[in-house]
């Protein structure tokens, strides 16, 4: 599910080193929050919360430099913010269940290293960890059986999200934020199993999305996804990083979307 | 109400852009951690949230000409919510969850409607509940509810305002994303190859 919150190659330099810079900031978080371990669950998706939970509460950058273990012999700039702690948090509690769910998929037993931090997040975070937590399972109760439903499933999973997007539930944007939420997660529950759709025929696994179903039908229901998050932007007072998200959700988004190349059997 | 340009300390017609930057300012200075708990600057805040919401609501919902760029921001669908006040001859559970609404409790809204049984769900009750589920960024469930309120009351004004405002989003979605170019084209990425693996196998090593 993660490396769908892109910006795309046609973005701006400055956007993308503001984003690289997030990114890095984030993981500086992670690492100190988490130690390794922590450093291994960094994805975008969480950095782009991060830019855009500062942007709405404004929230002081703290820039630095360093050399880390990732870049051991540039030196790099990275800045953080006071929001990240929170984004942090969620990253790890999202790569928790990705990694559970992948050793569910695969029949593996990949040692999960964020299990010791999930106790204390859950505790901290009750309605955003309960929220993931019954909503993934019945997306897997609904894999079991079969059932190729791509609304309800994107649904349970963009709820999810939406949960996690807000951070404080007293925020007057808090329903923005659930509705951009639900909507970017919705996007990419969509396009993973659209993504996925030949792998999973080839390995005769399940997949969401009916086998008949065309890419007009299935773009109708990205670009549904897609604008219910812009239309939710578009209410919040964002002013620092407005043309960054826009390159995402009207470009970047779509980065990994295949398009058939017709009449080549 | 007064004027919500002057509650933010603007002039009427203010840009989207400049309301946003005073709102931010004003917030700042009204929030909690600034005021502690202060109960007239709780008052202030809210008067701030109801005077943002007013102009920006009305900005998406109705402007087409207020905006330099060639975007039409009364595509999205963000907007009124056409709350017309409780009808006397309604049930609690309605009246509720138009209540709801209004306070963008959208989520209860959507529970208290789920009580009305399936006999007694009319027009307004798809409705409302096309508004509960758009603005929970259920858009997909919000269209077929619409839909179904349109075939209960084909004339209704306030259900088509609705619907169109829906399919007014995509539509400014499209055409919006058309700007961008052809979409598929890559992206960036400060580690791409390792970030592929990373979508494999989660919790392996982002190099970058």
């Amino acid at each position: 599910m993660f490396g769908y919150i892109v910006l795309s190659s046609s973005a701006p330099k400055e956007d993308r080193k503001t984003y690289r810079e997030a990114y890095c900031g984030l993981c500086h978080t992670l690492k100190d929050k988490y130690g390794k371990a922590g450093m291994l669950s960094l994805s975008y998706d969480m950095t782009f919360l991060s830019l855009l939970l500062s942007d709405i509460e404004d929230s002081q950058k703290t820039e630095g430099k360093e050399r880390c273990i990732v870049h051991p012999i540039v030196e790099h700039k990275f800045f953080t913010t006071s929001v990240m702690d929170y984004t942090a948090s969620m990253q790890i509690l999202l790569s928790h269940y990705a990694l559970v769910d992948y050793n569910n998929d695969e029949k593996k037993e990949k040692k999960n290293r964020f299990l010791p931090f999930i106790p204390e997040i859950e505790k901290t975070y009750r309605r955003q960890s309960d929220a993931l937590k019954n909503n993934l399972a019945l997306i897997w109760e609904n894999e079991k059986k079969g059932l190729k439903d791509p609304y309800q499933n994107s649904l349970l999973f963009g709820e999810a999200l939406g949960e996690i997007f807000v951070k404080d539930e007293n925020s007057h944007f808090a329903p923005d934020l659930r509705m951009m939420g639900c909507g970017m997660g919705r996007f990419i529950y969509l396009l993973d199993a659209w993504d996925d759709r030949k792998k999973d025929l080839k390995n005769n696994r399940y997949n969401p999305l009916p086998p008949d179903i065309t890419e007009e039908e299935i773009r109708t229901m990205l670009i549904d996804a897609a604008s219910c998050a812009t239309s939710a932007m578009e209410h919040m007072p964002l002013d620092d990083y407005v043309p960054l998200f826009e390159n995402i959700l009207y470009h970047g988004m779509w980065s990994r979307f295949k398009v058939e190349v017709k009449g080549n059997e | 109400m007064s004027d919500p340009y002057e509650i933010l300390g603007l002039k009427q017609g203010a840009s989207e852009e400049e309301v946003k930057k005073a709102y931010k300012n004003l917030a700042k200075k009204y929030h909690p951690d600034v005021t502690g708990n202060d109960p007239a600057a709780a008052k202030k805040m809210q008067e701030i949230n109801s005077a943002y919401d007013a102009i920006i609501n009305h900005k998406s919902y109705s402007s087409s000409s207020s905006s330099s760029s060639s975007y039409n921001y009364g595509q999205s669908f963000y907007g009124g919510y056409g709350y017309s006040g409780s009808r006397e001859e309604e049930s609690n559970e309605m009246r509720a969850a138009a209540s709801y609404i209004h306070a963008r409790h959208f989520r209860e809204a959507l529970h208290v409607l789920s009580t009305v049984p399936f006999e007694k769900r009319n027009g307004r009750w798809y409705y409302l509940s096309a508004v509960a589920k758009g603005y929970s960024g259920d858009t997909t469930g919000a269209y077929s509810d619409i839909s179904e309120a349109i075939k209960k009351e084909p004339g209704n004004m306030e259900y088509q305002s609705f619907l169109d405002r829906l399919n007014g989003s995509r539509n400014f979605y499209t055409q919006r994303q058309s700007a961008y170019g052809p979409s598929g084209s890559g992206f960036f990425s400060c580690c791409l190859p390792l970030m592929l693996l990373n979508m494999c196998c989660p919790g392996y090593f982002c190099i970058c």
